[in-house]
């Protein structure tokens, strides 16, 4: 073998991920009417050789609709943190050239928004939004701009003091080519680090958001909402409730494991003795 | 510095109530439209709007949102016909005793776990407690809840399926009552401060004075509960503070596994009802008292760590 142990968690990662993307592709090429067939005649059918997670409420392979599920889980994902990823670095960049009081004012506003529990702060937005998957991707989005728009800031501020910036300012670079070419490359690394620890936030967000019955609706699988049609169903089958979670429990830990091994492969200079703090 | 860092919060509840504020009254156009539905008839959406006071101008609805924040009021609740400030009254009890619970079992998991891997690094204990906290920082909390229901409550029938009992009933049923809810909430949270227990632990263990105290024949017990703990304990203690932010946050999922009549489920009830008031009301009341436990977090920084001057 010859991945070191530090690297170890990349690996494990890697391969977890690489198991459920594999089985949510195949769902999706080849699975799609399986997730939502029902058929009442085979309803709450414990795990068997024909159905290996057994059958839901409404007679519905629950293998189908867990790897369906993760579809949907990874969708809102990367939506959602593309969303705080796209807004939150160009208004931190945006920020860092505005001087005074435009970029005190967002400043403000940003660690307002960070004071709010993830959750609630997802909540409020849905409250308005409404109910539903897109608008889930966006609550969580929203919740997560505030996150990337700190860390880039505080890096840009200390990378825009450095001297190979002074020079390209010196050689009349423009401030676009400036944030680009300079600035942006010392600061991807860790956008990327960030970028899979909120992937995994996310992702329990949208789960949590379906559990509470304002993400994912039906037909449509969700773990989330899955496991809240499970509790419905907790004394007669209690199988219902343990595959959508374990489905999520291991995508996360993938996600989380992946975010370490790239922490130690990206920047060797941050301890993973530290921990990290949740963002979600 | 103290009562700086104490005033320092005002603007911080100014830009919360703010949020709040555009978030319900701006964004959604309408809101009148949106508890109503679309087809309601003009009239109904007319006495609605006048009620909220939303014809009036923004900035009189501003001005007026913010001085019934000052005096306590967060207006009446559409569903139940009662201010929203005493529906929040009502509720905040049991969403503070889940907290406060769920705090008390990250502590008491994750401090002596925590100590006791980092004291033996590397060991089989180390390591099963360093995959525990993978797994425990993967699992979603309202999944663990769902488990733990499903063995102690439907299998072994030991402990309550749903519902709270006031303190006031009685010290047993409400610890029967928080016990699952509070193990569910606090498994994450665990998870992260024992890591983080573990990790400040270890880099104290690494410096000179540990060597000295070592040296001058204090004993292994005193080292590390003398000199060590007490250094690895000031960083923790901000992530523990933080902690209990995220504490309220978790609270309102895990209210709705257990069937807890908190702040969290009265959120819900608003977002299900269409009721933006109480919407509206508990999500700053939440987001104030995060906001105010992050600050006493800051000032018992000041207190453990004098280094730290609280400005």
């Amino acid at each position: 073998m010859t991945v070191r142990r530090a690297n170890r968690p990349l690996a494990v990662g890697i391969v977890l991920l690489a198991v459920v993307a594999g089985g949510v592709f195949y769902a999706m090429l080849w699975g799609r009417a399986a997730q939502t067939r029902v058929a009442v005649e085979i309803r709450l059918q414990p795990p068997t050789h024909a159905h290996p997670f057994g059958t839901d409420d409404l007679g519905r392979d629950i293998l189908f609709r867990v790897l369906g599920g993760g579809a949907i889980a990874f969708q809102v994902g990367l939506v959602a943190v593309g969303i705080g990823l796209a807004a939150g670095v160009t208004l931190a960049l945006a920020g860092a050239r505005w001087r005074g009081w435009p970029a005190r004012i967002l400043g403000q506003v940003m660690d307002g928004l960070m004071a709010f529990p993830a959750i609630l702060l997802a909540l409020a937005i849905v409250a308005v939004l409404g109910s539903g998957y897109v608008q889930a991707m966006i609550a969580i989005g929203i919740v997560l701009v505030p996150v990337f728009w700190r860390q880039t800031r505080a890096q840009a501020l200390a990378v825009e003091t450095r001297e190979f910036v002074t020079a390209a300012r010196g050689l009349g670079a423009t401030e676009g080519r400036v944030l680009w070419r300079h600035v942006m490359p010392q600061i991807a690394p860790l956008l990327v680090i960030q970028a899979t620890t909120t992937f995994s936030g996310a992702v329990l967000s949208e789960a949590s958001l379906s559990y509470l019955g304002v993400g994912t609706q039906p037909p449509v699988p969700s773990w989330g909402r899955m496991l809240l049609e499970a509790t419905r169903a907790l004394s007669i089958a209690p199988w219902m409730a343990v595959f959508p979670g374990l489905a999520l429990g291991v995508t996360v830990l993938g996600i989380n494991l992946l975010g370490d091994g790239l922490r130690d492969a990206l920047d060797p200079q941050l301890r993973r003795v530290a921990g990290k703090e949740p963002v979600l | 510095m103290r009562a700086a860092r104490a005033l320092a919060i005002i603007p911080t509840i100014v830009m919360t109530a703010t949020i709040v504020f555009v978030l319900m009254r701006v964004i959604p156009g309408d809101p009148a439209a949106l508890m109503l539905g679309l087809e309601a008839p003009p009239e109904q959406l007319q006495a609605l709007r006048h009620a909220l006071g939303e014809d009036r101008p923004i900035w009189k609805q501003y001005a007026s949102w913010l001085g019934g924040l000052v005096r306590g009021e967060l207006g009446e609740s559409l569903r139940y016909h009662a201010p929203v400030a005493a529906l929040i009254a009502e509720r905040l009890p049991v969403t503070l005793s889940l907290a406060l619970a769920a705090m008390v079992v990250t502590v008491v998991v994750a401090l002596p776990l925590g100590l006791l891997a980092a004291v033996r690094a590397w060991s089989p204990l180390d390591l099963g407690v360093l995959a525990a906290t993978q797994a425990g920082l993967a699992v979603p909390n309202f999944w663990v809840g769902i488990l733990l229901l499903l063995v102690f409550s439907v299998t072994l029938g030991w402990l309550p399926l749903q519902g709270y009992a006031p303190l006031g009933a009685g010290l047993g049923p409400w610890a029967a009552h928080l016990l699952l809810p509070a193990v569910t909430l606090g498994v994450a949270r665990a998870a992260q401060l024992m890591r983080f227990v573990r990790g400040s632990v270890l880099e104290e263990l690494g410096h000179d004075y540990v060597r000295t105290a070592r040296g001058k024949g204090l004993g292994e017990r005193a080292v590390l509960l003398g000199h060590v703990l007490r250094n690895a304990l000031i960083p923790v203690l901000t992530i523990a503070g933080l902690q209990f932010g995220f504490l309220l946050g978790g609270a309102i999922v895990v209210e709705q596994v257990f069937g807890l009549p908190g702040l969290g489920r009265l959120v819900l009830q608003g977002i299900y009802a269409r009721d933006l008031p109480i919407v509206q009301g508990a999500v700053v009341v939440l987001a104030l008292l995060v906001s105010v436990l992050n600050m006493l977090v800051d000032l018992l920084y000041s207190v453990v760590d004098p280094r730290v001057s609280a400005g």
